[in-house]
């Protein structure tokens, strides 16, 4: 019924991934690897500058950095979690330690990846979450 | 020790596979499980627990973690995975409310299998009936719709509400949304 609805209104088609790091060249090769998937890729350099849009996707998922300028990864997840935004999060960590990826996984993020990954461990992932996301849906 | 002062029964293995050997699927508990042992690793119990369609809550504690094994114990369900030292109201703390969540959905599921047996217990024209109660029709439209007469649905109406031991339709949609979830 809802996939049905959802095909009245363009540009709702495809799955989002929001990616929030500070780093250009993280941006840019997630851009790249992203799209590839055919996924609609949006970036930002802060999690503030995330938050500030005013709805998201109802097909979506975050990737974040967990070291981010002011607001950071687990913040973010929590910041969304009061507002009520039901987003599925992966966590990217470039310097981490087990208490963190405990904290955030127990928070509800999806997986904790540490850098530098193997790009199909994160497109497996997001390809999971997706599609997990569009079964609940339907 | 710690576990017995807040009146807990404890049972301790030094091996997974010694753990296997007296596990009873049908107790409640909660398992506090180290990441190294000999022989199957606690990863690999988790594994094998989750194979078997174990509800068994695992607190995982260990001496030398790092981040992917704690990814992978937490993706896999586990409540928490504790590094040494830790603290031991942490401990006591998710262990508790392990056994807290069990209870609830061990509950849950009894509760679903108790409307599941009444629905059984429907002649497949009561099945009908109800479904066409749920969706909120009257008896003239239920009548309509199974080409049979008003006075059979009242009928099967009564006896659908007694079956299944509801006495208004919002209990009943209630009952037969709770079997569904």
């Amino acid at each position: 019924m809802r996939q049905r609805l959802r095909v009245s209104a363009p540009g709702q088609e495809r799955p989002t991934v929001y990616v929030i790091d500070a780093d250009a060249a993280v941006r840019d090769g997630l851009t790249s690897l992203l799209r590839l998937l055919s996924l609609e890729v949006e970036t930002y350099a802060s999690a503030e500058s995330f938050l500030a849009q005013a709805s998201f996707a109802a097909q979506a998922c975050v990737v974040t950095e967990l070291q981010l300028p002011g607001l950071g990864g687990l913040e973010l997840q929590e910041t969304l979690k009061s507002r009520g935004v039901d987003l599925p999060m992966i966590v990217l960590a470039s310097r981490s330690d087990v208490a963190t990826a405990v904290r955030a996984l127990r928070c509800g993020a999806i997986d904790f990846i540490e850098k530098p990954f193997v790009d199909r461990v994160l497109t497996e992932r997001i390809t999971e979450v997706l599609g997990l996301e569009k079964k609940t849906r339907i | 020790m710690l576990l017995r002062s807040v009146e807990l029964a404890a049972a301790t293995f030094s091996s997974a596979h010694e753990f296997l050997g007296s596990y009873d699927p049908a107790a409640p508990g909660c398992l506090i499980l180290d990441v190294r042992l000999p022989g199957m690793s606690g990863l690999e119990l988790q594994q094998r627990l989750a194979d078997d369609g174990a509800d068994l809550p695992i607190v995982f504690i260990t001496g030398h973690g790092d981040v992917p094994m704690a990814v992978r114990a937490m993706r896999s369900g586990a409540v928490d995975f504790l590094q040494k030292p830790f603290s031991d109201q942490d401990l006591l703390d998710r262990v508790q409310q392990a056994l807290a969540e069990q209870s609830q959905r061990r509950q849950q599921r009894a509760s679903k299998a108790v409307i599941a047996q009444r629905i059984r217990s429907l002649t497949p024209r009561e099945h009908e009936v109800m479904e066409l109660i749920v969706e909120g029709h009257a008896n003239k439209i239920i009548a309509n719709r199974l080409g049979t007469s008003q006075r059979t649905v009242e009928v099967h109406r009564a006896s659908v509400m007694r079956k299944m031991q509801a006495d208004s339709v919002a209990r009943l949609v209630h009952l037969v949304f709770a079997a569904d979830t």
